[in-house]
């Protein structure tokens, strides 16, 4: 009886939220099962409906992703669009899921994400998709079910001018280490792969302190946070006191991999070259261990990125040389799925404070 | 009725359930169109099938007094290496056929569970070690195995019937709550009907009387362990079956959801009590605080301290002197409503 009874209740829960739920599913199935009608009805509803928009971020509470909620909040005020900024409060592959499938349920008209495992997000931005989202990525490169992913410049050039600055800045015998965030954040991994072969071809001297799996570099893994990117840049420097450089590629293991550096004095001997915010890492600018830094402006992505999906769901098609409204973004290249704009930062001791006002 | 009402147990499940609908009524009232909708209610339901049976493989050991932090490494060692056995990237040479490799997979996946509970228990029982010591020593074990089996990347790609058990509704249902029901049911059935469950909770209420009344607490709680592993691999597939990838440092976050879930469910507030079905019911609770607040705009920070707050509510609840202080209130206003009433 008692059990019965409780039973009874929580099925009562059950069926209710499916049966409210089913009413609204009916109108939607149709738009999904045929792309093209549901593109025209949107057009012809635009004026009356408000668009929906929503980004998923690796981590909220730091300015670097922060920025894209205020750039987004910017974009959404002036296209009369509802912004939603979802993210996980520490960078965790499983909470960042979870987010993603609270974003996807609120059915938005444009989806932006900064995959941290861009693997695990793939099968749900299928069914995000399927419901008729625009799904704009931004760090995502290699993703399968997207519309496009906007990044501020082309990976490969990006890698490629972190070679040449070791080279320029460190010696041409120098000895490297790239750090990513994780080995699945796929700018990270492409930065380095492409460092890594444009030192291989082009400074024959340059030696690879990384470990290789077949000729592929692979990267140590700095983790979330600086904490343990700490940790693993003390131990390393530890089994190899050669190294000369580290190519740190997440912005939020700098400050670690500069502090293991200093604390054990080789300040003068290792150098780093970061990618990263110049107001969080400005001390170590100061102090010369990094030697030179790049970064982008994260809001100018989330910007180009919802005025991206603005764009296909009027029906246009995106090609090089559009101006998507942002400095940086005022002539794209378009490759594929991919996006790029000019939005490159060099950050050096020169121009600290004029990027630190940045970001 | 009256029976149903009076008992202790009940009314906690009763007030729970209430609990959760008043949630579910205030918090989707934030956002009813999005909140309302079976869009919502699917990926609810397959985030929190996900949690849930972490939760059971925490309830488990949690029941018998002790506590397992190692559920999430196992369930990573146990999908990475029921994973490879699917996509025939280990034994691919000696088993062929899809749907060999996917079952043996899944043996693989829920052996390896198993194995690792029978360590965490030898530990455990066998020598008396302390369970939280125990299991987050382990744990970094299982990570490091899976760690040195991945090496570090992740291994993309699986079957289409995990793909399909992550992503597809039975009716509008996903796969993964039936799954996860089905858990559910299971572990009812475990510690409602069998002598096993009872001798759990009597382990968890007082290890000395099980050891008296001639139950062997080692093998209660070798059992015990061994059943978290399988939950835990269970787990392992369902977390795979959402991601379609296999990681070794997944959802380090689920560890302490999971905890929250069974604390919720009051497994810990009574040592050796606690109800399936409670959990169940927190579960949807937990799951609607974290949507509804998602779906109505507010950051996860405000989210993991509503959580916070609930939860030192709820341990405040049980503490024994706010319990008395509770039921002497009770009484007053009890003694004080007639003598109102005859005023009026």
């Amino acid at each position: 009886m008692k059990k019965m009874l409780s039973l009874a209740l929580a099925l009562c829960m059950i069926l209710a939220m499916v049966s409210c739920g089913q009413k609204d599913d009916t109108p939607n199935d149709p738009n999904a099962g045929q792309p093209s009608q549901g593109t025209q009805d949107q057009d012809q509803n635009k004026p009356q409906k408000k668009l929906t928009v929503a980004t998923v971020v690796k981590a909220i509470g730091s300015n670097w992703f922060d920025s894209m909620d205020w750039e987004g909040t910017k974009w959404a005020e002036e296209n009369g669009a509802d912004h939603h900024y979802i993210g996980p409060t520490s960078m965790d592959s499983a909470a960042q899921l979870q987010c993603l499938e609270d974003a996807i349920a609120l059915q938005p008209d444009v989806l932006t994400v900064v995959p941290i495992a861009a693997d695990a997000c793939d099968a749900l931005l299928a069914q995000a998709r399927s419901q008729g989202t625009k799904v704009v990525t931004h760090e995502g490169t290699g993703l399968t079910n997207i519309d496009f992913n906007v990044d501020a410049f082309s990976n490969e050039g990006f890698g490629i001018n972190f070679a040449d600055k070791c080279n320029e800045l460190i010696g041409a015998d120098a000895t490297y280490a790239c750090v990513v965030g994780t080995l699945t954040t796929p700018a990270h991994m492409a930065w380095s792969k492409a460092f890594f072969a444009h030192a291989n071809a082009n400074y024959p001297n340059m030696t690879c302190a990384n470990d290789l799996d077949g000729g592929e570099i692979v990267p140590l893994e700095g983790g979330a946070n600086s904490d343990t990117s700490y940790t693993m840049a003390k131990q390393f420097l530890q089994a190899h006191p050669e190294l000369d450089v580290f190519y740190v590629c997440s912005s939020s293991c700098v400050a670690g991999v500069c502090r293991a550096i200093e604390e054990l004095g080789l300040g003068e001997s290792v150098k780093v070259l970061a990618v990263g915010t110049a107001s969080g890492q400005k001390t170590y600018y100061e102090s010369g261990t990094i030697v030179y830094g790049a970064m982008w402006y994260p809001g100018a992505a989330q910007y180009a990125c919802y005025e991206v999906g603005k764009r296909l769901i009027e029906g246009k098609t995106i090609s090089t040389g559009d101006d998507l409204g942002f400095e940086g973004y005022h002539s794209i290249t378009v490759d594929g799925t991919n996006i790029y704009g000019n939005a490159w930062l060099d950050i050096t001791l020169d121009n600290l404070a004029e990027m630190c006002e940045v970001l | 009725m009256k029976r149903v009402l009076g008992n202790k147990q009940n009314r906690k499940t009763i007030s729970l359930l209430l609990i959760t609908v008043v949630l579910a009524v205030i918090i989707g009232s934030f956002n009813p169109d999005k909140f309302f909708t079976a869009q919502n209610f699917q990926s609810m339901t397959r985030q929190l099938a996900e949690i849930g049976i972490y939760a059971l493989a925490m309830f488990v050991i949690v029941v018998s007094g002790g506590l397992n932090l190692s559920i999430v490494a196992v369930a990573n060692l146990a999908a990475i290496c029921g994973g490879s056995v699917m996509q025939g990237l280990i034994l691919g040479d000696v088993i062929v056929s899809p749907l060999a490799r996917l079952l043996v997979g899944l043996l693989v996946a829920v052996v390896i569970g198993v194995l690792s509970g029978v360590l965490n228990g030898y530990f455990v029982a066998g020598l008396g070690l302390t369970a939280v010591l125990v299991t987050s020593a382990t744990s970094q074990l299982f990570q490091g195995l899976a760690l040195v089996i991945t090496k570090g990347n992740a291994i993309v790609g699986a079957p289409e019937a995990i793909s399909a058990l992550g992503t597809h509704n039975l009716l509008g249902i996903p796969y993964l709550l039936l799954l996860a029901l089905g858990c559910y049911i299971v572990a009812e059935f475990v510690f409602e009907k069998t002598a096993f469950g009872a001798q759990c909770r009597l382990l968890g209420a007082n290890a000395t009387a099980n050891q008296y009344s001639g139950n062997s607490n080692y093998k209660t709680l070798m059992k015990s362990y061994m059943l978290s592993g399988f939950f835990s691999a269970i787990g392992g597939i369902v977390s795979y079956s959402r991601m379609c990838a296999l990681r070794s440092d997944y959802g380090n976050s689920l560890t302490s959801t999971a905890m929250l879930v069974v604390l919720m469910g009051g497994a810990w507030v009574v040592a050796g009590g606690g109800k399936v079905m409670n959990i169940f019911i927190s579960l949807f609770c937990i799951q609607i605080i974290s949507s509804g607040l998602t779906l109505s705009g507010t950051s996860n920070f405000t989210r993991n301290t509503i959580w916070g707050a609930l939860l030192i509510a709820i341990l405040l609840a049980a503490t024994p002197a706010i319990q008395q202080r509770l039921s002497r209130l009770k009484g007053l206003a009890r003694r004080r409503a007639p003598n109102k009433g005859n005023a009026a």
